[in-house]
């Protein structure tokens, strides 16, 4: 059978603009498989690409994907989503942090219960990153704007100075001290 | 305009962060994780407001990898729901497409389960707040009509909207009817024994509705074979009204049927019904004429 | 005086004799036919049999005399009926669904109605005539989500689980708007190929795009059992067009543009059209029309 029409008379093969992110959340709302499918190939390898940056093992992160997708079907949003980056990237944080603390908390079970340490445990340095990556400090830092957390990450994780900060960002340095000290500030009070 | 070697990757991440896209070669590095530290924030943060890039990024990605996981994706989307009925089946062993027949009998709706629930638990408070001496009397009474009830409420043209494809469907119609109605009467002889832990002891008295359920159920179904669930569940109704009404003393709170004897007819008649039952098998599976409006 | 029915070959559907009764009512009287593959549409106005025909010969239940002979088989025995089952599909005149179930899950249940017990078998399955009918998109909706004419593909869709060699449609575009008709009449005419079709229907025009045979009953008898073009073929030259209605008209009625149009016999000097199938059809049920009825 070839490509059929609907009984609305929409046919996404034959639109003239592809539909919007948000068009597509929408569908997924009124469960059009096709809309997710669509959805999934536009930001699938994104998050993937984003989250690996985070987190090594591959198959955790195709987990993590999974879910998410699964997530969004099965609970979809009630009210329109405009940013559905950020969106699709806090569900998946979340979920790749819920992964790992339960890793986590399965090898310090173990380590408990058989007293050694364990071969694939991450030294302290690692430890640290990781907790960077995918811990709750983490957590706050991506829920920071896009720009304040950039200039932040570069200045205080990279270790640029504000000047080579704003070289690289192309704004004015003022700008990049603002954006840090509004950064550190949203911290605190996250964290606190 | 930048100083040239010192931070690794700062060309291309001003490029990208002055509002240009990411490069293909930049893009590729992302996807593979083999982009340094200090380019990261930059690419990222371009990358997450870019839409282009972002395509741009899923033609870099490799396709197979993806294709699987949305077919693995795919499927645990179309995978039915199961409700806590269902799955509480599938754990006991059930096979899983035995429990989708015996999930959508329409009898197992909440509204059945919940009303039957509330019919019980009044009449043991009331028998238990009673002055009758044998409170069970009035479970006895009601739970075994519970069952006939769901029975008429989970076949037939009115209460099934998918009877006549069911009835036409290769599964034998009479194992879809005892399925059915093995999940009625599991849910009500469960509810039944709750309630009869709040009466008072009164030994194997609480449990005299048991038999009696089991008998009534099966007269009904074999009833069905031949005539309108509706119907019959209504003349069982009556019959065990009847029957009631001549064996007890609710004065007295005494009953014929909580004896022994009353017990061991009951079960006679249960074996009886088995027995029509399995001889009308075949009515199971073809709608008699005469009970069809044209 | 019924002999057995025999399956000629190509004929994979043989019916004789057949009666039913209820109570004071004789909604089939001695009904015979044969059907081979394609689309074979059962013409007749409301209460004229077509629906009990059809459920006998579903097996959703037994006539009260005839015989019936479906794929080499004879439905009426227990064995046979299973038999039949199993390579029959069915769309009943009111197909009922599980609201609250999407439409795959659904076509799932019905799988495992029609016995597909293994797992990926019936996925495989149920994709497959899901997209037959162009509801794969929309597989994951609940079907009390669905419009009219996507919930009669769902019952067309449950129809066709198995891939069954005979498919019986009870009006299955009735309630539907046009568009919806024209596109179910295409799904119908795909199934028509390698497959006996029996469709039920009271408009013409379902007839006149997809059969190749027609069969029409009006109170419980065949009428007619022949090619469309033949029961057009009753209305040649018996149908004009005039400014009033024709006192000699078997009907009339008025057109969208204004003129009346007549079917009988027409007076001498009548403006004649060429007659449609729907004519002919009003022509053979009409009691005073002397036509010959084509057996």
């Amino acid at each position: 059978m070839s490509a059929m029409a609907n009984d609305e008379g929409y046919v996404m093969a034959d639109r003239r603009e592809p539909p919007s992110d948000a068009h597509l959340v929408r569908g997924i709302a009124e469960r059009d498989r096709q809309a997710c499918a669509e959805l999934y190939r536009r930001y699938a390898p994104w998050l993937a690409a984003r989250l690996g940056h985070r987190c090594p093992d591959g198959m955790v992160i195709d987990d993590v994907i999974q879910d998410v997708f699964v997530s969004i079907w099965s609970r979809p949003p009630r009210d329109d989503v405009d940013d559905v980056a950020g969106w699709l990237w806090r569900i998946g944080h979340r979920r790749l942090v819920d992964l790992q603390r339960g890793a986590g908390l399965r090898a310090r079970l173990q380590r408990r219960l058989f007293g050694q340490r364990l071969p694939h445990e991450p030294s302290a340095e690692d430890s640290t990153l990781d907790t960077l990556g995918c811990g709750e400090p983490a957590q706050a830092l991506s829920r920071l704007p896009v720009d304040q957390r950039t200039a932040l990450r570069v200045t205080a994780v990279d270790g640029l100075t504000m000047e080579e900060a704003a070289r690289l960002l192309g704004v004015p340095v003022g700008t990049v001290k603002t954006r840090v000290q509004r950064a550190r500030r949203r911290l605190r009070e996250e964290l606190a | 305009m930048t100083r040239a070697g010192d931070h690794r990757g700062d060309l291309r991440v001003a490029a990208a962060r002055r509002g240009d896209h990411v490069t293909a070669e930049v893009l590729r590095e992302y996807v593979e994780g083999h982009l340094p530290a200090a380019a990261l924030a930059g690419v990222e943060g371009h990358v997450d407001g870019c839409p282009e890039c972002r395509e741009e990024l899923a033609r870099l990605s490799p396709p197979a990898r993806y294709e699987r996981l949305w077919s693995t994706i795919d499927e645990i989307l179309d995978e039915p729901r199961r409700g806590p009925a269902e799955r509480a089946l599938i754990w006991c062993g059930v096979s899983p497409e035995t429990a989708r027949l015996v999930a959508a009998t329409p009898a197992l709706r909440r509204s059945w389960t919940i009303a039957a629930g509330l019919v019980l638990f009044t009449a043991a408070l009331v028998a238990r707040l009673s002055p009758l001496d044998s409170p069970s009397l009035l479970l006895l009474a009601i739970s075994p009509m519970l069952p006939v009830l769901g029975v008429a409420v989970s076949f037939g043209r009115r209460f099934d909207p998918t009877y006549e494809i069911t009835l036409v469907a290769p599964v034998h119609g009479l194992r879809l009817a005892l399925l059915r109605t093995a999940a009625v009467l599991g849910v009500a002889a469960g509810l039944a024994a709750a309630a009869s832990l709040v009466l008072p002891r009164s030994g194997p008295a609480t449990l005299a509705w048991l038999l009696p359920m089991l008998a009534l159920t099966l007269v009904t179904l074999a009833m069905t074979a031949r005539v309108d669930p509706v119907v019959a569940a209504a003349v069982t109704g009556v019959g065990w009204l009847a029957l009631l009404l001549a064996t007890t003393h609710f004065a007295g709170g005494r009953s014929l049927l909580l004896t022994t004897a009353g017990q061991a007819v009951v079960s006679v008649v249960a074996v009886a019904a088995a027995v029509g039952l399995a001889l009308a098998r075949r009515r199971f599976d073809q709608q008699p004429t005469a009970v069809l409006t044209p | 005086m019924s002999h057995p029915a025999e399956t000629t070959p190509g004929q994979l559907v043989a019916v004789d004799g057949l009666t039913l009764r209820y109570r004071r009512h004789t909604a089939l009287a001695g009904v015979s036919f044969t059907a081979g593959e394609g689309v074979t549409g059962l013409l007749g106005p409301n209460g004229a049999g077509k629906t009990s025909l059809l459920r006998i010969l579903a097996t959703a239940m037994p006539p009260d005399s005839g015989t019936v002979r479906i794929l080499d088989t004879d439905p009426l025995t227990t064995a046979g009926r299973l038999a039949t089952r199993r390579r029959m599909g069915y769309l009943p005149q009111q197909p009922g669904f599980f609201p609250n179930f999407t439409a795959y899950e659904f076509i799932d249940y019905v799988a495992i109605l029609k016995e597909i017990t293994d797992r990926r078998q019936r996925r495989d399955e149920t994709l497959r005539v899901l997209a037959a009918v162009g509801l794969s998109d929309d597989r994951g909706k609940r079907i009390k989500a669905l419009s009219g004419g996507m919930r009669q593909r769902v019952a067309l869709a449950a129809a066709i689980v198995g891939d069954p060699r005979v498919l019986i449609l009870d009006e299955p575009t009735v309630g539907l708007d046009p568009e919806q008709r024209l596109r179910f009449r295409e799904l119908i005419a795909d199934l028509g190929e390698g497959r006996v079709v029996l469709l039920s229907t009271h408009q013409t025009e379902d007839v006149s795009a997809l059969c190749h045979r027609v069969i029409v009953l009006d109170r419980g008898v065949v009428r007619f059992d022949g090619p469309p073009a033949r029961l057009t073929a009753l209305a040649e030259n018996r149908v004009w067009h005039s400014a009033e209605r024709s006192p000699q008209a078997v009907a009339a009625w008025r057109t969208g543009v204004g003129t009346v149009r007549n079917i009988g016999v027409p007076p001498a000097a009548a403006d004649l059209v060429p007659a449609t199938l729907e004519d002919g059809y009003l022509l053979l049920l009409d009691p005073s029309a002397a036509t010959e009825v084509a057996a």
